[in-house]
């Protein structure tokens, strides 16, 4: 797996798939809201992202539901995925206390 | 199915096997469930956005060059894509170089060294000043896309405006035929720059940096070493003059490049494919150089690179072709890719 950091639409795509598994119209949804409406993933662009993270071993597909006449897919976070999510969150977290720290001290 | 269903499955149908297999139903209802829930009567009129064929057009360009997920044929695609942005660049880049430190010497700008006594006052002319500002991007981009650095793209989108602005600035004047021929040769490893995605080159690969910026490097100097040593009370002969620039050394090293991918069982198709890429962008500034007539002979030389060329990139680019027909039709598997 890869060790460079996510980018923008993979951290919140498993962001958005660590507290359940959703279908693609679902992860929509959930990262508009986990963004505060500032990032409204395009259909296309969701399904590049996911069939990356399905490569990358980071989801995995869950269950097929039939929703309207047509098979809705549900994809989880796996074990590897929600390492990586946590290792990101960590590097995430120290950059903003670093930055905090240096904030924190008034120019001359 | 609603005439919506079927209008997004048609744009789907942009996408290459197996991804579209893998993706296609699940993308409809994931673009029905977004497209109607507030109208579900648009359905029936609706029809995918401009945006979202964009997208689509997008996603299929990634997978037909070797996205994670698709088929061997396409990451091999993808990597000559990437053999030609990546050499391509650098040969620019290291280009860019030699002119912008030409230019530094000729202003006096370089410390220990005085600039050379000229005529006349020295003008920067607009497309001379664009041209410095192209280089510096040029050498930029080359760096990003050895370091893989997602800026590699906008670089790349930013020298081939300035390339056309500069090339549009020559217009009318007596090079516009080889301005307009050269930005064509130009334009091929930086829309290869623009289409593949970022990802660093790897280092068993370090020859696709060394070998362009050598060549591109070494070429002129040998050359004009080689004339000076030998015939100082001379014109130089047209092979010299020929060699003497980066454009005849490239195509020397391009029909060296294809007789050594064609000589070796062993190449891949990304080698073959990528020989005739380049020799394909290269034709165009080759076919340029024909109208520089001023030296007995130097249209001969051209006419014989341009065979030479032609010839290289016609056997490379079907034996590279007969490569990629011979590998397997289905997906990597590579998955981590």
């Amino acid at each position: 797996m890869t060790a460079r950091p996510l980018t923008e639409p993979a951290f919140l795509v498993l962001a958005a798939l660590a507290d359940r598994p959703r279908h693609g119209y679902g992860v929509i949804g959930e990262v508009e809201e986990l963004s505060g409406g500032r990032v409204r993933l395009r259909v296309g662009t969701l399904y590049g992202v996911l069939d990356r993270l399905v490569a990358e071993g980071a989801i995995e597909p869950e269950r097929e539901e039939v929703h309207a006449g047509r098979v809705r897919r549900y994809y989880r976070l796996t074990g590897a995925g929600r390492q990586v999510l946590e290792a990101e969150v960590a590097r995430l977290e120290a950059n903003a206390r670093a930055v905090r720290g240096r904030l924190a001290v008034r120019p001359a | 199915m609603s005439p919506l269903e079927e209008r997004y499955r048609r744009l789907l149908r942009l996408l290459p096997e197996p991804a579209r297999s893998r993706w296609a139903d699940d993308m409809v209802g994931t673009y029905l469930a977004a497209t109607t829930r507030d109208d579900p009567e648009y359905a029936e009129f609706g029809s995918p956005t401009p945006a979202d064929r964009l997208d689509v057009l997008r996603l299929a360009l990634r997978l037909h060059l070797g996205a994670p997920g698709a088929t061997i044929r396409a990451v091999a695609a993808g990597r000559t894509v990437r053999l030609v942005a990546l050499t391509g660049s650098v040969a620019l880049a290291t280009q860019g170089l030699v002119g912008l430190a030409m230019a530094a010497w000729v202003h006096g700008l370089v410390p220990g060294v005085p600039a050379p006594q000229l005529p006349g006052p020295l003008l920067l002319r607009p497309e001379a000043a664009l041209g410095h500002v192209v280089d510096v991007l040029l050498v930029a981009l080359a760096v990003c896309l050895v370091r893989g650095a997602s800026t590699a793209r906008p670089l790349a989108v930013a020298a081939l405006l300035g390339l056309v602005l500069a090339t549009s600035l020559r217009l009318g004047g007596p090079t516009t035929l080889p301005a307009v021929l050269s930005l064509v040769t130009w334009a091929v490893p930086l829309l290869a720059a623009v289409l593949v995605p970022a990802e660093p080159a790897p280092r068993r690969a370090r020859w696709q940096v060394v070998v362009p910026a050598l060549v591109t490097l070494l070429g002129p100097v040998v050359a004009t070493a080689g004339w000076a040593a030998s015939r100082p009370e001379r014109e130089p002969g047209a092979w010299l003059l020929a060699l003497g620039q980066p454009v005849g050394w490239w195509v020397v090293a391009l029909v060296a490049a294809g007789a050594a991918v064609l000589s070796r069982p062993s190449a891949t198709a990304v080698g073959r494919l990528g020989v005739a890429a380049l020799g394909v962008a290269l034709l165009p500034s080759l076919a340029g150089q024909l109208t520089y007539g001023g030296v007995a002979g130097y249209r001969a030389v051209v006419v014989t690179g341009l065979v030479l060329l032609a010839g290289t990139v016609l056997v490379t680019g079907a034996s590279g072709v007969r490569h990629v027909r011979a590998l397997p039709a289905g997906a990597t598997g590579d998955r981590s890719r």
